[in-house]
């Protein structure tokens, strides 16, 4: 096992109280597995990114759980320790490139000075390792003396991937990195996740709202609802036979094939605040098939076999619920009784 | 012709100044676009950032007004209008935009926020704006209005402010809607809601709708007809099933080919492979340096937006070099 994070709990202090953005995430990802995490906006999946980095903003940090990288806890990392992990282990590709990018510097400076701060190689070395980079993500090595805005949106998160992958870390955190892009570029730029992870024996954690992108570039998804994990599985396990309600719905809301006509449905209401999470299962406001157990009591993750895993007190009765669900009576009941 | 707008032949230029004393240049973000739509029709525009479809909504609500070529709202051309006509036409023309957040005055209650437009154009008693007011909240399914008239835009969520910018655009009872990106910004699980409102206000209260988005997937779910635009100009336009089923132009069979889907096992699909050709000189296909089935034609003459099945047009020399004479352009 690569990376074992285990009942990993974070949280932010804000004016009030304490917010845990992710509240007791267990998940593992296994050398050059390609692992999707999803889930909406607010679930938790950036801070989950951002706390195996150990680069969690001021007001956060990590209160309870471990983060086994190689069995080495790096919650017990001190902040030295700790930047010698991220890039030559644990490397990160972020949302948006621009962020990631100096934009006075000349981009092959940047990822020369990436290479010789982690490792004792000269300049003509580093440059050359840099050239390199450059052809292994698609870009002219000619282009290293270019500045950020003399790239395209694809071109710039391409230099961010070869920063990422400078220093062969073994696993590769790539938040929405193709958010701003468009479909023609983000399908290339997917492209090349894949040929790194292959080429390179990369583990990649993929960290998206974009169902459909999972289901095309991972092995394993763990999809994530108000700071905890509702599923994880095999990709074509979990989206085959997905045995939670909310991963149900968020398949539902996602388009299979987009040269036939298809039906969407939303789930309606939104998340709960994290603030004051409600007692039991947090998808029950917005779930079709909870009952009193679910409003009062907090689902476990039930193992539906060694690799299969979903917190649902009804996640043994998951093929009723996947029939209730197609049939597009589910939500639509529920939808009737919400304000 | 049965139109409620219809662009004849429209471009828009766009001079931009060169940096640190370099020169300017012309940028061609609408070239030639001529297009119909349809009385009570969801038309779908599609393309990527940079291709001009923005632009066309902001000619067709007269945000923008047309380099050349004209713009007829139900016959009648926009550069003609008047200050009254103008007026008139804004209110039956009707913008959403793409970031909920950002179009909606945080300060205001919903109520106030709906109400505006019809304290600009002077409609109605207090108690009539009430009413309509009600009515705009619970067409756009935000329910019992009531409660939602004294909330402020951050008691709500994304999907809720949405509809607030919906029912805001349809309280004075426009005849069209141009929804721009109108669900890029929202979270999946909520978007297929706000989509399935636009086609409901379609069947129930008559409204066309111009629905823009960069998202093939969303416009195919949502669109009867497809637009489909590359560098200003439109490459393919007809009903959604045959330019989303079967597509013609190469463009458009690239674009299809890189939305991701949930066809799940195997390896990532096959894709049409684009070219990273140079821009192609001016006069040619716009396309012609990144289409793999290039031809030398293709670099020397423009291709025209004919149709070559019914309801199916294509600016394309692979479908109209054959078949159609030159000179018999049809309209989209």
């Amino acid at each position: 096992m690569l990376l074992a994070i285990e009942d990993l709990v974070v949280a932010y202090r804000l004016r009030t109280r304490p917010v845990r953005a992710v509240d007791g995430l267990t998940l593992s990802i296994e050398a050059g597995q390609r692992v999707g995490l999803v889930g909406e906006s607010g679930c938790g999946k950036t801070t989950v990114a951002r706390a195996l980095l150990g680069i969690l903003p001021t007001n956060g940090s990590i209160e309870r759980g471990r983060i086994l990288l190689d069995g080495r806890d790096l919650t017990r990392l001190s902040a030295a320790e700790m930047r010698a992990v991220r890039w030559r282990r644990i490397a990160m590709v972020p949302q948006s490139a621009m962020n990631a990018l100096n934009p006075v510097l000349r981009v092959g400076d940047q990822l020369v000075e990436t290479i010789r701060i982690h490792e004792p190689v000269g300049p003509a070395r580093a440059r050359s390792r840099a050239a390199e980079l450059f052809e292994r993500v698609g870009l002219e090595p000619r282009r290293l003396q270019d500045y950020p805005h003399q790239f395209s949106g694809g071109m710039r998160q391409r230099a961010t991937i070869a920063m990422a992958v400078a220093l062969r870390p073994q696993l590769l955190i790539a938040d929405e990195p193709t958010t701003a892009l468009d479909v023609l570029v983000q399908d290339r730029i997917l492209t090349l996740l894949e040929q790194l992870c292959a080429d390179l024996g990369l583990a990649l954690l993929y960290i998206t709202h974009d169902v459909p992108v999972v289901a095309e570039l991972c092995d394993a998804v763990g999809v994530m609802y108000a700071g905890k994990l509702a599923e994880f599985g095999p990709l074509a396990e979990v989206f085959s036979a997905p045995a939670h309600p909310y991963t149900m719905g968020l398949l539902q809301a996602s388009p299979k094939r987009i040269t036939d006509r298809f039906e969407l449905t939303s789930i309606p209401g939104a998340p709960p605040n994290l603030a004051a999470p409600p007692h039991g299962c947090r998808f029950a406001a917005r779930c079709p098939f909870a009952d009193d157990r679910c409003h009062a009591l907090e689902p476990e993750l039930i193992s539906l076999n060694a690799q299969h895993a979903a917190a649902c007190h009804y996640a043994g009765v998951a093929p009723k619920m996947r029939d209730a669900v197609a049939s597009g009576e589910a939500w639509a009941q529920l939808q009737a009784t919400m304000p | 012709m049965n139109a409620v707008l219809e662009l004849v032949d429209v471009t828009r230029l766009f001079h931009v100044r060169g940096a640190q004393g370099a020169e300017g240049r012309i940028v061609r973000a609408v070239d030639g676009v001529s297009l119909t739509v349809r009385p009570g029709e969801i038309l779908g525009i599609a393309g990527e950032s940079g291709s001009g479809k923005s632009t066309v909504a902001e000619l067709i609500v007269g945000l923008q007004t047309p380099t050349r070529g004209r713009i007829l709202f139900e016959g009648e051309d926009l550069a003609g209008f008047n200050r009254q006509a103008r007026k008139a036409f804004h209110r039956r023309a009707q913008m959403v935009f793409q970031d909920p957040y950002e179009s909606i005055n945080p300060q205001h209650l919903v109520r106030r926020w709906i109400e505006e437009p019809l304290l600009i154009h002077g409609i109605g008693t207090p108690a009539d704006r009430t009413a309509r007011v009600c009515r705009a909240l619970d067409q756009a399914e935000l329910r019992p209005a009531e409660i939602f008239l004294h909330r402020y835009p951050h008691q709500l969520s994304g999907g809720q402010r949405q509809r607030v910018a919906i029912a805001r655009a349809i309280v004075l009872e426009p005849a069209f809607l141009v929804a721009d990106e109108p669900v890029s910004m929202l979270d999946v699980s909520i978007r297929a809601g706000i989509l399935r409102l636009l086609r409901r206000l379609r069947d129930e209260i008559g409204l066309t709708i111009v629905y823009i988005s960069h998202d093939l997937s969303t416009v195919r779910y949502v669109a009867d007809r497809v637009a489909i635009m590359y560098g200003g100009k439109l490459v393919e336009v007809g009903g959604a099933d045959v330019v989303l089923g079967s597509p013609l132009h190469p463009y458009t069979r690239a674009l299809l080919s890189a939305v991701p889907t949930l066809a799940v096992g195997g390896p990532r699909r096959p894709r049409v492979a684009l070219l990273a050709g140079a821009p192609p000189p001016v006069f040619s296909c716009r396309f012609a340096g990144r289409c793999p089935q290039a031809m030398a034609v293709c670099r020397q003459r423009e291709p025209a937006l004919v149709e070559i099945a019914p309801g199916h047009a294509a600016a394309c020399f692979l479908h109209s070099e054959a078949s159609i004479p030159a000179g018999q352009e049809v309209r989209g």
